[in-house]
């Protein structure tokens, strides 16, 4: 019945990772969807080029959060680049047009959103969280 | 069974409601968005585009004498069914913000000025809102917005204390479409003339449900949508009292509005066609008169009776889920067919999703009152709304299905 919420989905809903403020944030980014006041806050800290804390601040439905969630989980420990490649890709996915430069199996745990695809509508529940990244490495000139 | 009228015989009036919605019977509970329409209004659809199509109060071939005969009669059908004395009262617009919009600009603009005051609540849908911000700011004017009281009813003290002589406008809606809240417009209405000002009733949700009578209520403005009534899309109406309809400017120029036009001026038809330039909306008007035949034939003293005991025996299931806030009255003599809730635990997006795989079609979301989801601390609640074809039964689907989703996100078990 409902295929939408994987066990590892509400998992995430109810326990989301990465919920801890941040000593330092040296990058943040925001998005809300006006449709519905859904939103998400990632705030970045950065060593050594590398993404080494992440504060995620979610508000609204649970694929909202738990996407957040598990993106958090996936771009923690990668360099902007590589965790911009990430994203895309996972937007590739939910969009349903993954090419054969970007391979799924990078997407790791955050994979299993694509169970969100059965309902078209909460497809950009599930993308919120992208945007959220893409504004807060938006300044870095990677 | 209800004790008012047969549901089942209305049931089979309306197609729709025998389409199946991932694999089950179809619920349809989200009448406050928009109601289904009975097979009478289609085939009347049909019937027109078929025999009768053709412009209106343009031509002297039988077409469009019979297409603007029905036009017109609908019109009346209109005025009869608000117990107005002039069908000429009776304006098209294409619904309920359109008619608020009318009354913005072809009257508010010229009858409110710097240092007057607008007074609506704090349940307005954001027609009824936006629309007076706009006037104004523009104007000068102050906008005073009533507050609620804790069980969202409006807070009749402080609507006494901001019905002053500054007032040139009270916009009030009927019943709320987010808490269900009805208002003592006539009251109101009252109030408002004390001093001088007018009111608008903002009646999306009242004149679908329940019987309005514009005379017996005295209000100078009425706004409603027909796609809420068993209507199609894209037609409503606003009434107004016909001395200031007169008053009033045209809200659009165009074809049909004009009396007399040279190359550097006109002079402007007489009501109602004054307020309604270009090729109307002929088709989905006669359709409106449609439905208000069908519910003139159930007739709205039922209709209200019917919702009230659907919203009773709603409320009275609903008190078994503690991790649920509902709002609004519980008295349902002052609460239309509408139950909004919300769990802290769930959020109105997943129970409706949830909901919809069962086939129960409710809406979630701010349901266009933003301010006031903000004041009771909320961005979101998830609704039900009853109408003349809803059952019993389809408001135990409701709570069966909302309990499993509670149960669902609590323990994760199906
Ligand atoms: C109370 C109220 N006012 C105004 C409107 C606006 O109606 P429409 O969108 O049909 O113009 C609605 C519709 O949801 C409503 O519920």
């Amino acid at each position: 019945m409902h295929e939408l919420y994987h066990k590892e989905i509400l998992k995430h809903a109810k326990t989301p990772e990465f919920t801890s403020q941040l000593k330092t944030i040296d990058s943040s980014g925001y998005a809300i969807n006006q449709f519905c006041g859904d939103e998400v806050r990632v705030n970045l800290s950065f060593r050594d080029g590398i993404i080494n804390d992440i504060h995620i601040d979610s508000k609204g439905c649970s694929i909202n959060i738990a996407s957040s969630s598990l993106m958090a989980v996936e771009i923690k420990d990668l360099d902007p680049n590589k965790g911009t490649l990430l994203i895309d890709t996972y937007k590739s996915l939910m969009n349903s047009k993954i090419p054969d430069h970007q391979p799924k199996r990078i997407l790791g745990s955050l994979a299993v959103m694509e169970s969100v695809k059965e309902f078209p509508i909460r497809i950009k529940c599930a993308l919120l969280c992208t945007q959220a990244f893409e504004d807060a490495v938006s300044g870095l000139h990677i | 069974m209800s004790k008012v009228f047969d549901v089942n015989k209305i049931r089979q009036d309306f197609p729709i409601l025998d389409r199946t919605i991932n694999g089950n019977n179809l619920a349809y509970l989200d009448n406050a968005s928009s109601s289904q329409k009975p097979r009478d209004v289609i085939q009347c659809l049909v019937d027109y585009y078929e025999n009768y199509n053709s412009n209106v109060h343009r031509g002297v071939h039988t077409l469009s004498m019979e297409a603007t005969d029905l036009y017109e009669s609908a019109r009346g059908k209109v005025s009869n069914f608000l117990g107005a004395t002039d069908p000429n009262t009776v304006v098209w617009t294409r619904g309920a913000t359109e008619a608020i919009n009318l009354v913005a600009f072809s009257w508010g603009f010229k009858n409110i000025g710097a240092g007057d005051a607008i007074v609506v609540s704090q349940m307005e849908h954001h027609s009824n809102l936006v629309t007076w911000q706009l006037v104004a700011t523009r104007q000068k004017a102050e906008l005073r917005v009533v507050p609620l009281t804790e069980n969202q009813t409006l807070d009749m003290e402080s609507l006494a204390d901001s019905i002053d002589e500054k007032v040139k406008l009270v916009s009030i809606c009927h019943a709320s479409n987010s808490v269900g809240s009805i208002n003592p417009v006539k009251e109101i209405a009252r109030k408002a003339h004390e001093v001088g000002a007018k009111i608008l009733i903002d009646g999306a949700q009242s004149v679908p449900h329940m019987p309005v009578n514009v005379i017996d209520l005295d209000c100078d403005f009425l706004a409603f949508s027909g796609h809420k009534m068993l209507a199609p899309m894209g037609i409503g109406v606003l009434y107004a009292k016909q001395e200031i309809l007169e008053s009033m400017e045209p809200f659009m120029r165009g074809g049909d509005m004009v009396l007399e036009v040279w190359n550097d001026k006109a002079t402007w038809n007489s009501i109602p066609n004054k307020f309604e330039a270009g090729t109307p909306n002929v088709a989905d008007a006669i359709g409106l008169g449609a439905a208000i035949d069908y519910l003139t034939e159930i007739g709205m003293d039922n209709i209200r009776a019917h919702e009230i005991e659907l919203t009773d025996y709603a409320l009275q299931k609903f008190n078994q889920f503690e991790e649920l806030d509902v709002y609004g009255p519980t008295d349902t003599s002052i609460r239309g067919g509408i139950l909004p809730f919300h769990s802290e635990y769930v959020h109105p997006h997943d129970i409706g999703t949830i909901l919809d795989q069962e086939g129960i079609a409710i809406r979630t979301g701010h349901h266009c009152t933003m301010p006031l989801m903000r004041s009771l601390g909320i961005s979101a609640t998830a609704r039900a709304s009853f109408y003349i074809y809803n059952t019993f039964d389809e408001i135990d689907r409701l709570v069966d299905a909302i309990e499993h989703t509670l149960r669902y996100f609590s323990t994760g078990k199906k």
